[in-house]
Protein backbone atom coordinates (compact mmCIF):
# COMPACT_ATOMS: atom_id res chain seq x y z
CA UNK A 1 0.00 0.00 0.00
CA UNK A 2 2.70 2.38 1.00
CA UNK A 3 4.69 1.73 -2.09
CA UNK A 4 1.75 2.23 -4.36
CA UNK A 5 0.87 5.64 -2.72
CA UNK A 6 4.43 6.83 -3.16
CA UNK A 7 4.59 5.79 -6.75
CA UNK A 8 1.30 7.65 -7.44
CA UNK A 9 2.85 10.85 -6.14
CA UNK A 10 5.93 10.43 -8.32
CA UNK A 11 3.95 10.13 -11.49
CA UNK A 12 2.00 13.33 -10.70
CA UNK A 13 5.27 15.15 -10.16
CA UNK A 14 6.66 13.90 -13.43
CA UNK A 15 3.66 15.20 -15.35
CA UNK A 16 4.14 18.60 -13.79
CA UNK A 17 7.75 18.90 -14.86
CA UNK A 18 6.80 17.85 -18.37
CA UNK A 19 4.31 20.72 -18.42
CA UNK A 20 7.00 23.18 -17.47
CA UNK A 21 9.30 21.88 -20.20
CA UNK A 22 6.53 22.45 -22.72
CA UNK A 23 6.25 26.13 -21.77
CA UNK A 24 10.01 26.56 -21.93
CA UNK A 25 10.00 25.09 -25.42
CA UNK A 26 7.32 27.51 -26.58
CA UNK A 27 9.22 30.50 -25.26
CA UNK A 28 12.37 29.36 -27.07
CA UNK A 29 10.30 29.12 -30.25
CA UNK A 30 9.18 32.72 -29.94
CA UNK A 31 12.78 33.75 -29.59
CA UNK A 32 13.66 32.09 -32.93
CA UNK A 33 11.16 34.35 -34.78
CA UNK A 34 13.03 37.33 -33.63
CA UNK A 35 16.26 36.43 -35.45
CA UNK A 36 17.54 38.17 -38.61
CA UNK A 37 16.35 36.31 -41.70
CA UNK A 38 16.91 36.40 -45.40
CA UNK A 39 15.33 34.59 -48.33
CA UNK A 40 15.91 34.27 -52.03
CA UNK A 41 13.62 33.05 -54.85
CA UNK A 42 14.19 31.22 -58.09
CA UNK A 43 11.45 30.62 -60.64
CA UNK A 44 11.21 27.51 -62.69
CA UNK A 45 8.47 26.81 -65.22
CA UNK A 46 7.61 23.38 -66.46
CA UNK A 47 5.88 23.02 -69.82
CA UNK A 48 4.62 19.74 -71.08
CA UNK A 49 4.93 18.63 -74.68
CA UNK A 50 2.15 17.47 -76.95
CA UNK A 51 1.41 14.38 -78.98
CA UNK A 52 -0.71 15.24 -81.99
CA UNK A 53 -0.99 13.12 -85.09
CA UNK A 54 -3.13 14.03 -88.07
CA UNK A 55 -3.57 12.92 -91.65
CA UNK A 56 -2.95 15.22 -94.60
CA UNK A 57 -5.78 17.27 -96.03
CA UNK A 58 -7.92 15.64 -98.69
CA UNK A 59 -6.09 15.95 -102.00
CA UNK A 60 -2.43 15.46 -102.85
CA UNK A 61 -1.56 14.61 -99.27
CA UNK A 62 -4.51 12.28 -98.68
CA UNK A 63 -6.11 10.17 -101.39
CA UNK A 64 -8.06 7.93 -99.01
CA UNK A 65 -11.29 9.54 -100.15
CA UNK A 66 -10.80 7.84 -103.53
CA UNK A 67 -12.43 4.50 -103.03
CA UNK A 68 -11.43 1.72 -105.37
CA UNK A 69 -14.23 0.27 -107.49
CA UNK A 70 -14.56 -2.60 -109.95
CA UNK A 71 -11.37 -4.17 -108.71
CA UNK A 72 -10.39 -7.34 -110.54
CA UNK A 73 -8.17 -10.19 -109.39
CA UNK A 74 -4.53 -9.14 -109.56
CA UNK A 75 -5.31 -5.43 -109.41
CA UNK A 76 -3.23 -2.96 -107.41
CA UNK A 77 -4.56 0.12 -105.62
CA UNK A 78 -2.21 2.96 -104.68
CA UNK A 79 -3.17 5.85 -102.42
CA UNK A 80 -0.77 8.30 -100.78
CA UNK A 81 -1.43 9.87 -97.40
CA UNK A 82 0.69 12.13 -95.22
CA UNK A 83 0.93 11.20 -91.56
CA UNK A 84 1.58 14.47 -89.78
CA UNK A 85 3.31 14.25 -86.41
CA UNK A 86 2.19 17.70 -85.31
CA UNK A 87 3.01 17.40 -81.61
CA UNK A 88 6.15 18.76 -79.96
CA UNK A 89 7.29 15.48 -78.46
CA UNK A 90 9.12 12.72 -80.26
CA UNK A 91 7.11 9.52 -80.34
CA UNK A 92 8.03 6.04 -79.23
CA UNK A 93 5.74 4.40 -81.78
CA UNK A 94 2.96 4.92 -84.28
CA UNK A 95 0.67 1.97 -84.73
CA UNK A 96 -1.88 1.22 -87.41
CA UNK A 97 -5.09 -0.71 -86.82
CA UNK A 98 -7.32 -1.75 -89.73
CA UNK A 99 -10.91 -2.80 -89.14
CA UNK A 100 -13.86 -3.56 -91.38
CA UNK A 101 -14.10 -5.46 -94.66
CA UNK A 102 -15.82 -8.72 -95.48
CA UNK A 103 -14.98 -12.35 -94.78
CA UNK A 104 -13.90 -12.91 -98.36
CA UNK A 105 -11.88 -9.73 -98.72
CA UNK A 106 -10.18 -10.34 -95.36
CA UNK A 107 -9.29 -13.94 -96.21
CA UNK A 108 -5.61 -14.59 -95.55
CA UNK A 109 -5.04 -16.48 -98.79
CA UNK A 110 -7.21 -14.88 -101.44
CA UNK A 111 -8.23 -11.63 -99.77
CA UNK A 112 -6.72 -8.16 -99.95
CA UNK A 113 -3.12 -7.51 -99.00
CA UNK A 114 -1.77 -4.22 -97.75
CA UNK A 115 1.71 -2.77 -97.84
CA UNK A 116 2.75 0.67 -96.60
CA UNK A 117 5.86 2.45 -97.83
CA UNK A 118 7.36 5.75 -96.81
CA UNK A 119 9.07 8.22 -99.12
CA UNK A 120 11.59 10.69 -97.68
CA UNK A 121 9.90 13.42 -99.74
CA UNK A 122 6.31 13.83 -100.92
CA UNK A 123 5.14 11.12 -103.31
CA UNK A 124 4.82 12.17 -106.94
CA UNK A 125 1.53 11.27 -108.58
CA UNK A 126 2.30 9.65 -111.92
CA UNK A 127 -1.10 8.58 -113.21
CA UNK A 128 -4.49 9.95 -112.19
CA UNK A 129 -7.31 7.89 -110.68
CA UNK A 130 -8.54 5.37 -111.47
CA UNK A 131 -5.24 3.67 -111.94
CA UNK A 132 -3.31 6.06 -109.74
CA UNK A 133 0.41 5.34 -109.52
CA UNK A 134 3.21 7.12 -107.69
CA UNK A 135 6.94 7.53 -107.72
CA UNK A 136 9.33 8.59 -104.99
CA UNK A 137 12.16 10.93 -105.92
CA UNK A 138 13.77 10.39 -102.52
CA UNK A 139 14.36 7.26 -100.53
CA UNK A 140 11.69 4.61 -100.10
CA UNK A 141 11.48 2.52 -96.96
CA UNK A 142 8.95 -0.15 -95.98
CA UNK A 143 6.69 0.95 -93.13
CA UNK A 144 4.45 -2.13 -93.09
CA UNK A 145 5.51 -5.29 -94.91
CA UNK A 146 3.05 -6.75 -97.40
CA UNK A 147 0.50 -8.86 -95.54
CA UNK A 148 -3.15 -9.36 -94.66
CA UNK A 149 -5.11 -6.14 -94.89
CA UNK A 150 -6.29 -6.30 -91.27
CA UNK A 151 -2.87 -7.23 -89.82
CA UNK A 152 -1.94 -3.67 -88.89
CA UNK A 153 0.95 -3.25 -86.46
CA UNK A 154 3.66 -0.76 -85.69
CA UNK A 155 4.75 1.49 -88.54
CA UNK A 156 8.47 1.30 -89.19
CA UNK A 157 8.91 5.01 -89.82
CA UNK A 158 12.19 6.63 -90.85
CA UNK A 159 11.91 8.97 -87.85
CA UNK A 160 9.56 9.45 -84.93
CA UNK A 161 10.40 13.12 -84.54
CA UNK A 162 7.70 15.69 -85.33
CA UNK A 163 7.18 16.26 -89.06
CA UNK A 164 5.28 14.88 -92.05
CA UNK A 165 5.73 11.25 -92.95
CA UNK A 166 4.85 10.58 -96.61
CA UNK A 167 3.13 7.22 -96.77
CA UNK A 168 1.91 5.20 -99.72
CA UNK A 169 -0.71 2.54 -99.15
CA UNK A 170 -0.70 -0.26 -101.70
CA UNK A 171 -3.44 -2.85 -101.72
CA UNK A 172 -3.44 -5.89 -103.96
CA UNK A 173 -6.11 -8.43 -104.69
CA UNK A 174 -4.32 -11.72 -105.41
CA UNK A 175 -4.71 -13.24 -108.86
CA UNK A 176 -6.14 -16.29 -107.05
CA UNK A 177 -9.18 -14.28 -105.87
CA UNK A 178 -12.33 -16.32 -106.28
CA UNK A 179 -15.33 -15.48 -108.43
CA UNK A 180 -17.50 -17.87 -106.41
CA UNK A 181 -17.56 -18.70 -102.74
CA UNK A 182 -14.97 -21.43 -102.21
CA UNK A 183 -12.90 -22.47 -99.23
CA UNK A 184 -11.40 -19.02 -99.04
CA UNK A 185 -14.64 -17.09 -99.42
CA UNK A 186 -15.84 -14.98 -102.31
CA UNK A 187 -13.77 -12.02 -103.37
CA UNK A 188 -15.83 -10.93 -106.36
CA UNK A 189 -18.70 -8.47 -106.13
CA UNK A 190 -17.76 -7.48 -102.58
CA UNK A 191 -17.43 -4.06 -100.99
CA UNK A 192 -15.11 -3.78 -98.03
CA UNK A 193 -15.35 -0.55 -96.03
CA UNK A 194 -12.21 -0.23 -93.94
CA UNK A 195 -11.25 2.09 -91.11
CA UNK A 196 -7.59 2.96 -90.61
CA UNK A 197 -6.64 4.19 -87.13
CA UNK A 198 -3.19 5.62 -86.52
CA UNK A 199 -2.15 5.99 -82.87
CA UNK A 200 0.96 7.83 -81.75
CA UNK A 201 2.49 7.36 -78.29
CA UNK A 202 4.99 9.76 -76.69
CA UNK A 203 8.67 8.90 -76.37
CA UNK A 204 9.74 7.05 -73.21
CA UNK A 205 9.77 9.14 -70.04
CA UNK A 206 13.18 10.57 -69.19
CA UNK A 207 14.92 13.22 -67.04
CA UNK A 208 14.44 16.81 -68.21
CA UNK B 1 4.39 -11.66 -30.64
CA UNK B 2 3.88 -14.00 -33.50
CA UNK B 3 0.51 -12.45 -34.34
CA UNK B 4 1.90 -8.92 -34.28
CA UNK B 5 4.64 -9.90 -36.63
CA UNK B 6 2.01 -11.33 -38.91
CA UNK B 7 0.11 -8.04 -38.96
CA UNK B 8 3.26 -6.10 -39.73
CA UNK B 9 4.01 -8.36 -42.66
CA UNK B 10 0.54 -7.88 -44.05
CA UNK B 11 0.88 -4.14 -43.74
CA UNK B 12 4.15 -3.97 -45.62
CA UNK B 13 2.73 -6.15 -48.36
CA UNK B 14 -0.12 -3.66 -48.63
CA UNK B 15 2.32 -0.81 -49.06
CA UNK B 16 4.18 -2.65 -51.82
CA UNK B 17 0.93 -3.33 -53.63
CA UNK B 18 -0.04 0.34 -53.47
CA UNK B 19 3.31 1.41 -54.86
CA UNK B 20 3.01 -1.09 -57.70
CA UNK B 21 -0.44 0.11 -58.67
CA UNK B 22 0.78 3.71 -58.66
CA UNK B 23 3.57 2.74 -61.04
CA UNK B 24 0.96 1.10 -63.23
CA UNK B 25 -1.09 4.27 -63.31
CA UNK B 26 1.84 6.38 -64.35
CA UNK B 27 2.61 4.06 -67.31
CA UNK B 28 -0.94 4.51 -68.58
CA UNK B 29 -0.65 8.24 -68.39
CA UNK B 30 1.58 8.62 -71.51
CA UNK B 31 0.48 11.22 -74.01
CA UNK B 32 -1.12 9.61 -77.03
CA UNK B 33 -3.19 10.74 -80.00
CA UNK B 34 -5.11 8.90 -82.69
CA UNK B 35 -6.45 9.78 -86.08
CA UNK B 36 -8.72 7.79 -88.34
CA UNK B 37 -9.48 7.52 -92.01
CA UNK B 38 -11.74 5.29 -94.04
CA UNK B 39 -11.32 3.70 -97.45
CA UNK B 40 -13.46 1.24 -99.36
CA UNK B 41 -12.51 -1.38 -101.89
CA UNK B 42 -15.20 -2.85 -104.16
CA UNK B 43 -14.44 -5.78 -106.37
CA UNK B 44 -16.00 -6.46 -109.75
CA UNK B 45 -17.59 -9.62 -111.09
CA UNK B 46 -17.20 -11.94 -114.06
CA UNK B 47 -20.50 -13.61 -114.88
CA UNK B 48 -21.19 -15.66 -118.00
CA UNK B 49 -24.31 -17.75 -118.43
CA UNK B 50 -26.00 -19.78 -121.12
CA UNK B 51 -29.60 -19.27 -122.15
CA UNK B 52 -32.20 -21.48 -120.51
CA UNK B 53 -31.86 -25.08 -121.67
CA UNK B 54 -34.77 -26.39 -123.66
CA UNK B 55 -35.62 -23.00 -125.17
CA UNK B 56 -34.54 -21.34 -128.43
CA UNK B 57 -31.79 -19.74 -126.30
CA UNK B 58 -30.12 -23.09 -125.70
CA UNK B 59 -30.57 -26.15 -127.90
CA UNK B 60 -27.26 -27.73 -127.00
CA UNK B 61 -28.99 -30.45 -125.00
CA UNK B 62 -30.84 -31.69 -128.09
CA UNK B 63 -28.89 -34.75 -129.16
CA UNK B 64 -27.94 -35.47 -132.74
CA UNK B 65 -28.65 -38.99 -133.90
CA UNK B 66 -28.28 -41.12 -137.03
CA UNK B 67 -25.61 -38.93 -138.54
CA UNK B 68 -24.23 -39.81 -141.98
CA UNK B 69 -21.02 -38.44 -143.56
CA UNK B 70 -21.74 -34.96 -144.97
CA UNK B 71 -24.48 -34.24 -142.39
CA UNK B 72 -24.56 -31.07 -140.34
CA UNK B 73 -26.37 -30.29 -137.09
CA UNK B 74 -27.20 -26.74 -136.03
CA UNK B 75 -27.87 -25.77 -132.44
CA UNK B 76 -28.40 -22.26 -131.13
CA UNK B 77 -27.13 -21.06 -127.78
CA UNK B 78 -27.21 -17.61 -126.23
CA UNK B 79 -24.28 -16.35 -124.17
CA UNK B 80 -25.22 -13.83 -121.47
CA UNK B 81 -22.37 -11.72 -120.22
CA UNK B 82 -23.46 -9.83 -117.09
CA UNK B 83 -19.96 -9.16 -115.75
CA UNK B 84 -19.39 -5.83 -114.08
CA UNK B 85 -15.77 -6.07 -115.22
CA UNK B 86 -14.67 -5.82 -118.84
CA UNK B 87 -13.49 -9.15 -120.19
CA UNK B 88 -10.19 -10.00 -121.80
CA UNK B 89 -11.69 -12.87 -123.77
CA UNK B 90 -14.27 -15.62 -123.84
CA UNK B 91 -13.07 -19.04 -124.83
CA UNK B 92 -14.56 -22.44 -125.44
CA UNK B 93 -13.40 -25.90 -124.46
CA UNK B 94 -14.91 -29.19 -125.54
CA UNK B 95 -14.23 -32.54 -123.94
CA UNK B 96 -15.63 -35.87 -124.99
CA UNK B 97 -17.13 -37.51 -121.91
CA UNK B 98 -17.94 -40.49 -124.14
CA UNK B 99 -15.36 -40.81 -126.85
CA UNK B 100 -15.22 -42.44 -130.28
CA UNK B 101 -13.64 -41.89 -133.68
CA UNK B 102 -16.12 -39.02 -134.09
CA UNK B 103 -14.04 -36.87 -131.72
CA UNK B 104 -10.63 -38.58 -131.85
CA UNK B 105 -10.18 -38.40 -135.62
CA UNK B 106 -9.44 -34.74 -136.14
CA UNK B 107 -9.42 -34.99 -139.94
CA UNK B 108 -12.45 -37.12 -140.77
CA UNK B 109 -14.24 -36.76 -137.45
CA UNK B 110 -16.61 -34.04 -136.31
CA UNK B 111 -15.83 -30.41 -137.19
CA UNK B 112 -17.43 -27.45 -135.51
CA UNK B 113 -18.00 -23.80 -136.44
CA UNK B 114 -19.54 -21.02 -134.32
CA UNK B 115 -21.29 -18.00 -135.74
CA UNK B 116 -22.96 -15.05 -134.15
CA UNK B 117 -26.10 -13.29 -135.33
CA UNK B 118 -26.63 -9.64 -134.39
CA UNK B 119 -30.23 -10.48 -133.45
CA UNK B 120 -31.75 -13.76 -132.23
CA UNK B 121 -31.54 -16.58 -134.76
CA UNK B 122 -34.75 -17.50 -136.51
CA UNK B 123 -35.30 -21.12 -135.57
CA UNK B 124 -37.01 -23.65 -137.81
CA UNK B 125 -37.64 -27.12 -136.32
CA UNK B 126 -36.77 -30.10 -138.48
CA UNK B 127 -38.79 -33.28 -138.60
CA UNK B 128 -36.23 -35.44 -136.73
CA UNK B 129 -36.10 -33.18 -133.65
CA UNK B 130 -33.28 -31.01 -134.95
CA UNK B 131 -33.30 -27.39 -135.98
CA UNK B 132 -32.09 -25.11 -138.68
CA UNK B 133 -31.43 -21.42 -138.25
CA UNK B 134 -31.37 -18.23 -140.26
CA UNK B 135 -30.02 -14.83 -139.30
CA UNK B 136 -32.09 -11.82 -140.32
CA UNK B 137 -29.33 -9.53 -139.07
CA UNK B 138 -25.58 -9.71 -139.57
CA UNK B 139 -23.66 -12.95 -139.20
CA UNK B 140 -20.05 -13.06 -138.02
CA UNK B 141 -17.81 -16.04 -137.47
CA UNK B 142 -16.85 -16.49 -133.84
CA UNK B 143 -14.84 -19.68 -134.24
CA UNK B 144 -13.61 -20.92 -137.62
CA UNK B 145 -14.20 -24.54 -138.55
CA UNK B 146 -12.00 -26.93 -136.59
CA UNK B 147 -12.04 -30.39 -134.95
CA UNK B 148 -14.70 -30.56 -132.29
CA UNK B 149 -12.48 -31.31 -129.28
CA UNK B 150 -10.53 -28.25 -128.14
CA UNK B 151 -9.00 -26.61 -125.15
CA UNK B 152 -9.62 -22.91 -124.46
CA UNK B 153 -10.08 -21.69 -128.02
CA UNK B 154 -10.64 -17.93 -127.96
CA UNK B 155 -13.91 -16.83 -129.53
CA UNK B 156 -13.81 -13.65 -131.59
CA UNK B 157 -16.37 -10.95 -132.31
CA UNK B 158 -17.96 -11.09 -128.89
CA UNK B 159 -18.67 -7.91 -126.94
CA UNK B 160 -16.22 -7.90 -124.02
CA UNK B 161 -17.01 -4.58 -122.35
CA UNK B 162 -18.43 -4.43 -118.85
CA UNK B 163 -21.93 -5.91 -118.96
CA UNK B 164 -21.11 -7.05 -122.52
CA UNK B 165 -24.64 -8.23 -123.04
CA UNK B 166 -26.02 -11.03 -125.13
CA UNK B 167 -24.41 -12.98 -127.95
CA UNK B 168 -26.66 -15.16 -130.15
CA UNK B 169 -24.57 -18.10 -131.29
CA UNK B 170 -25.13 -20.97 -133.66
CA UNK B 171 -23.02 -24.08 -133.17
CA UNK B 172 -22.79 -26.09 -136.37
CA UNK B 173 -21.33 -29.57 -136.11
CA UNK B 174 -20.65 -31.56 -139.24
CA UNK B 175 -19.30 -34.98 -140.12
CA UNK B 176 -17.03 -34.59 -143.18
CA UNK B 177 -18.00 -36.58 -146.30
CA UNK B 178 -14.59 -38.24 -145.99
CA UNK B 179 -15.67 -40.11 -142.83
CA UNK B 180 -15.46 -43.78 -143.81
CA UNK B 181 -17.18 -46.93 -142.69
CA UNK B 182 -15.12 -47.01 -139.54
CA UNK B 183 -17.41 -44.25 -138.23
CA UNK B 184 -20.57 -46.31 -138.44
CA UNK B 185 -22.47 -46.68 -135.17
CA UNK B 186 -20.06 -44.38 -133.37
CA UNK B 187 -21.25 -42.32 -130.48
CA UNK B 188 -19.60 -39.42 -128.69
CA UNK B 189 -20.86 -37.22 -125.92
CA UNK B 190 -19.42 -33.72 -125.82
CA UNK B 191 -19.35 -31.20 -123.02
CA UNK B 192 -18.97 -27.59 -124.13
CA UNK B 193 -17.62 -25.06 -121.67
CA UNK B 194 -17.60 -21.32 -122.27
CA UNK B 195 -15.21 -19.39 -120.05
CA UNK B 196 -14.99 -15.66 -119.52
CA UNK B 197 -11.75 -14.13 -118.30
CA UNK B 198 -11.51 -10.70 -116.70
CA UNK B 199 -9.47 -7.88 -118.19
CA UNK B 200 -5.77 -7.84 -117.30
CA UNK B 201 -4.87 -6.70 -113.81
CA UNK B 202 -4.16 -3.00 -113.52
CA UNK B 203 -3.96 -0.13 -111.05
CA UNK B 204 -7.22 1.14 -109.59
Amino acid sequence: MKVSKHSGGLSRRLMLSLGILGVAGAVAGLGTWAQFTDSTTASNSISTGTVDIELGADGLTNRFSENATLVAAGDTINRAVDLKLDGTLDLSAVSLAVTGGTTGLNNATDGLNLQVDECSVAWTEVAPAPGRTYSCSGTTTAAVANGDITAGGTLALSSLAPGDKHLLFTWTLPATADQDAGTNGKQSGETGAYTYTFTGTQRAATNR
Amino acid sequence: MLRRSGIRLALSAGVVALAASLAGLSTWASFTDSTTSTHAVSTGTVELDLGAAGTADNRLDVDVGNVAPGDTAERAVTLLNTSSLPLDHIDMSTVATTSSLLDTDTTHGLQVVLERCSIPWTETPLGGGGFTYACAGTTTTVLASRPVVMTAQALSSLALGAGGGTAYLRVTTSLPPSAGNAFQSSSSELDLTFSATQRNATNR
